[in-house]
């Protein structure tokens, strides 16, 4: 009834192949693609919670003013 | 460390991938990938989006690895359950990881078949009518949604990978459920105003 169910579409081969590669590397300890990944994601970490630490650190002080 | 066993469970390829084993992460990405990208091919209006969904929710998985929740020893609700956010905010995420998705070659412009078959079922007004109901949902309700009817996981399963007990899960269905029918109504009303053949 469903023609999805008898031939459910699938990721491209090609495109997956080439996925799959980048994947690999990202989590390949000791690649440069890991390597920058690493320091992205440490960026992800820090910067929110720097800008968090300000804004709670600007607010303490501002209140302290009035 | 690296055990490149297709035959590891999702927990035993996790733990080599957090310790650095980049093999164990392409073995899970055989293994999830085509139920990923079916699953996104619901959210998202193309194949190639669909995929482009795929491949951010594994960067997503990697990228969050500490938060990456196995269900049943299983990995696949988190990743459908990802999908759905990733979906929703897919501008955000493929700004986020343009350079890695540059890598994907884009695919020729030619007829696609597995599109020719959705576009048919999508012509279908009764399935079309309820895809666009879906896609009017938040994102809670299409999670919700998704995970316990489209891709039949338990109540208690969809109730560990959200953090909340089953009954929430079940709470949250049927208010879901409901709106997903408020929104058919709706729907269905404006149905005659749009056909005017």
């Amino acid at each position: 009834m469903n023609t999805d169910d008898e031939n459910p579409p699938v990721f491209d081969e090609s495109r997956s192949a080439a996925f799959r590669v980048v994947l690999v590397d990202v989590a390949e300890i000791g690649t440069e693609q890991n390597r920058r990944f690493r320091v992205v994601q440490r960026a992800w970490t820090i910067v929110p919670a720097s800008l968090l630490i300000l804004g709670l650190s600007a607010g303490t002080f501002l209140r302290s003013r009035t | 460390m690296t055990s490149f066993d297709a035959d590891a469970n999702d927990a035993q390829l996790w733990s080599d991938v957090r310790a650095g084993d980049g093999e164990s992460f392409g073995l899970l990405f055989d293994r999830h990938r085509d139920r990923v990208f079916r699953y996104s091919l619901r959210l998202v209006r193309s194949h190639v989006d669909a995929e482009d969904v795929t491949a951010m929710v594994f960067l997503e998985a990697w990228r969050r690895q500490s938060r990456v929740r196995l269900v049943n020893g299983s990995i696949i609700a988190w990743l459908l359950a990802t999908a759905t956010n990733v979906a929703r905010n897919r501008l955000r995420s493929a700004a986020r990881y343009q350079r890695m998705l540059n890598k994907i070659p884009r695919p020729e412009p030619a007829p696609d078949h597995s599109m020719s078959v959705l576009d048919g079922l999508a012509a279908e007004p009764a399935h079309r009518t309820v895809q666009e109901a879906f896609r009017r949902l938040n994102r809670r309700d299409q999670e919700i949604l998704s995970l316990c009817v489209l891709e039949e996981l338990s109540a208690p399963d969809v109730g560990e990978l959200l953090g909340i007990a089953p009954g929430a899960v079940r709470a949250r269905l049927m208010r879901a459920k409901r709106r997903l029918i408020h929104t058919l109504d709706v729907e269905s009303l404006k149905e005659p105003l749009g056909e005017t053949r």
